[in-house]
């Protein structure tokens, strides 16, 4: 059997999600193995067009980004949205929800006019997306998994239950139940990241997008019973999820 | 405590054995290099960790965030691993090693002991028996309510019915000892001395304020819980269901906390050579999307409220009426893990038996 050929594309986002790729270690020679990379710009200068995986991070924020989305999509066989930019337009969103003309000043001064800057999209509003690896970056284990199933002609697993439970399952003291309680995303928000941010003292800022069947009457319940302010609110949500980013 | 005795068909032993002589024997184990794992302080709560030293032990503090079931069937658990190369070898897996619990309360001795029906009566799981095998379970007695949302004197759980080795009750300068299996009498290594029936009437004396206190302090249980099969049962329809399921998360810590919960979910994970790979369990629970969905993509359970009443179902009605005992211990995690305080098996049960009544 002929290995399958990959190519990863960046499009509007800090290309960590790659980075995340290429730091696999000897895993990332596991990976050469088994898939030949045609087209990887933060590990090689070759750009083949010939493609059956194209993995792609990073949001669509113009308007050349829009046919260079169409173009990878015919040539794919498969696509794959990596990482938050790419899956719900990550923090690159957060632009939308202020005044256009502003914030294209506010970023490119008088040189505004240079750049066709749009409202940012994940990939999935211009083209169809196979599967969505979510996270901000990647997680590297989910990542292998992710292949390892793919090339097996297993369905990829994506877990839809929310971050509480592997919070729960490292055996955690709930944010919300600490002695200076910390607002998190928890409850709402796609688990797989074996809670790493809860574990480490912090909130959950919902990277990996939201469950399918997330129950926001139950957060905005939660967070009103926390006094948080509804500005707050909008912005906690902002963060990754602006878009409210639902992937079934 | 009387359960256990008829349940092995006599009189358990009872020690008085001296605090500081039993935490010796504890700390000499653990420099002899045996595992114990014992409450200790985590933040503001408690949790299950190893411990280099007894002095390191939460006594009588909140339940642990996470039960005792986690020794036994932890939240991640390889099964076997694989190889398909020319021919396919597949290697069953099995881990278990000696390990000392010390600080048991109640509520997860109880838990353990359904869990013991559930995997050795019907279906024997070699993963679960082995590691219970291992387990030396030292629980210690509960003489003030752990918590605000625990309610283990509710549920007829406030003294261990059976699943421990060895049982303390704190009287001052001595433990109380009881015995409940052979490894229990021989960890003791022959300390203290076979307690007289003065000290067993002092217990007795002490349980029975302590129950007093228990039932003023613990909230109440409004039907008995002899009838809380029943009581579900006929209120399958009521609005309850919807009205908590409209403010539920589906989040499954409910599930993930609790010492009974059992269901699991199998998955193989494949190496990228895709010659190797595992097929390992992780904790499931039936709050949860992905538990409820099947192959075809159907969710048999769509609904928040219906997947509540089905845990609720679970815990006082099926298990119930299957194995004659509640499968709920009255720890109060999951009221506690609950962030918007919809899952509370007794407030759930008080809220069905007033409006039942009211009808």
């Amino acid at each position: 059997m002929a290995k399958p050929k990959v190519a990863f594309f960046d499009f509007t986002c800090c290309e960590g999600c790659q980075l995340t790729v290429l730091s696999l270690g000897d895993k990332l020679l596991d990976l050469f193995e088994s898939v030949e990379v045609v087209n990887f710009r933060e590990a090689s200068s070759y750009k083949g067009q010939d493609y059956d995986i194209a993995f792609v991070e990073g949001s669509i924020a113009s308007s050349k980004d829009i046919e260079r989305i169409k173009e990878i999509r015919k040539r794919a066989k498969v696509l794959v949205a990596l990482g938050a930019c790419a899956h719900t337009a990550g923090v690159n969103a957060i632009r939308n929800f202020h005044n256009q003309q502003e914030i294209r000043k506010m970023v490119y001064g008088d040189k505004a006019w240079v750049f066709d800057s749009i409202l940012a999209q994940p990939i999935d509003a211009i083209v169809r997306v196979d599967y969505y690896i979510p996270e901000c970056p990647i997680d590297k284990e989910e990542f292998l998994r992710f292949v390892s199933q793919l090339l097996n002609n297993m369905k990829p697993f994506l877990p839809d239950y929310p971050v509480c439970v592997e919070c729960k399952m490292k055996g955690n003291v709930c944010n919300y139940h600490k002695p200076n309680p910390i607002i998190c995303l928890g409850p709402v928000t796609r688990g797989g990241c074996g809670a790493i941010c809860p574990s480490a003292g912090n909130a959950c800022e919902g990277c990996r997008g939201l469950i399918p069947d997330a129950n926001l009457e139950a957060m905005e319940w939660l967070l009103n019973e926390y006094g948080v302010s509804a500005e707050d609110k909008f912005r906690f949500y902002r963060m990754y999820n602006g878009l409210m980013g639902m992937k079934k | 405590m009387d359960q256990a005795e008829s349940r092995r068909g006599g009189r358990l032993e009872k020690y008085l054995v001296a605090k500081t002589s039993f935490l010796k024997l504890v700390d000499e184990q653990i420099k002899e290099g045996k595992e114990v794992v014992a409450p200790v302080r985590q933040e503001n709560q408690a949790n299950f960790r190893r411990i280099k030293s007894t002095a390191e032990i939460l006594w009588g503090g909140p339940q642990t965030v996470v039960s005792a079931k986690s020794f036994v069937f932890p939240p991640k658990e390889e099964l076997l691993n694989y190889e398909t190369n020319d021919e396919v070898r597949v290697q069953p897996r099995v881990e278990a090693k000696p390990l000392i619990l010390l600080g048991v309360h109640s509520c997860d001795i109880n838990g353990m002991a359904l869990l013991d029906k559930v995997f050795t009566e019907k279906n024997l799981d070699e993963n679960y028996v082995k590691k219970r095998e291992n387990l030396t379970v030292i629980g210690v007695e509960c003489l003030e309510p752990c918590s605000p949302e625990s309610f283990c004197y509710r549920k007829d759980s406030v003294l261990p019915w059976d699943g421990f080795d060895l049982f303390l009750t704190d009287l001052g300068k001595n433990f109380f000892v009881e015995v409940g299996s052979a490894k229990g009498e021989s960890f003791l290594s022959g300390l203290g001395k076979k307690a007289t029936q003065a000290d067993v009437d002092r217990v007795k004396k002490i349980r029975r304020e302590r129950d007093a206190k228990f039932d003023e302090k613990q909230r109440k249980l409004k039907p008995k819980l002899s009838d809380l099969p029943v009581l579900l049962k006929e209120n399958y329809n009521s609005p309850v269901w919807a009205e908590r399921g409209a403010r539920c998360f589906g989040c499954g810590s409910c599930n993930m906390v609790c010492p009974t919960c059992y269901c699991f979910d199998v998955r193989d994970c494949v190496e990228l050579d895709l010659k190797h790979g595992i097929r390992a369990r992780w904790w499931d629970g039936c709050m949860l999307t992905d538990f409820t969905r099947i192959a075809t993509g159907e969710i048999f359970r769509e609904d928040r409220g219906a997947r509540l009443r089905h845990r609720t179902y679970r815990k006082d009605y099926y298990l119930f009426e299957k194995w004659g005992k509640s499968f709920c211990t009255g720890c109060g995690r999951c009221g506690k893990a609950c962030l918007t305080k919809v899952v509370d098996p007794l407030d759930i049960a008080n809220e069905i038996y007033e409006r039942s009544r009211s009808r």
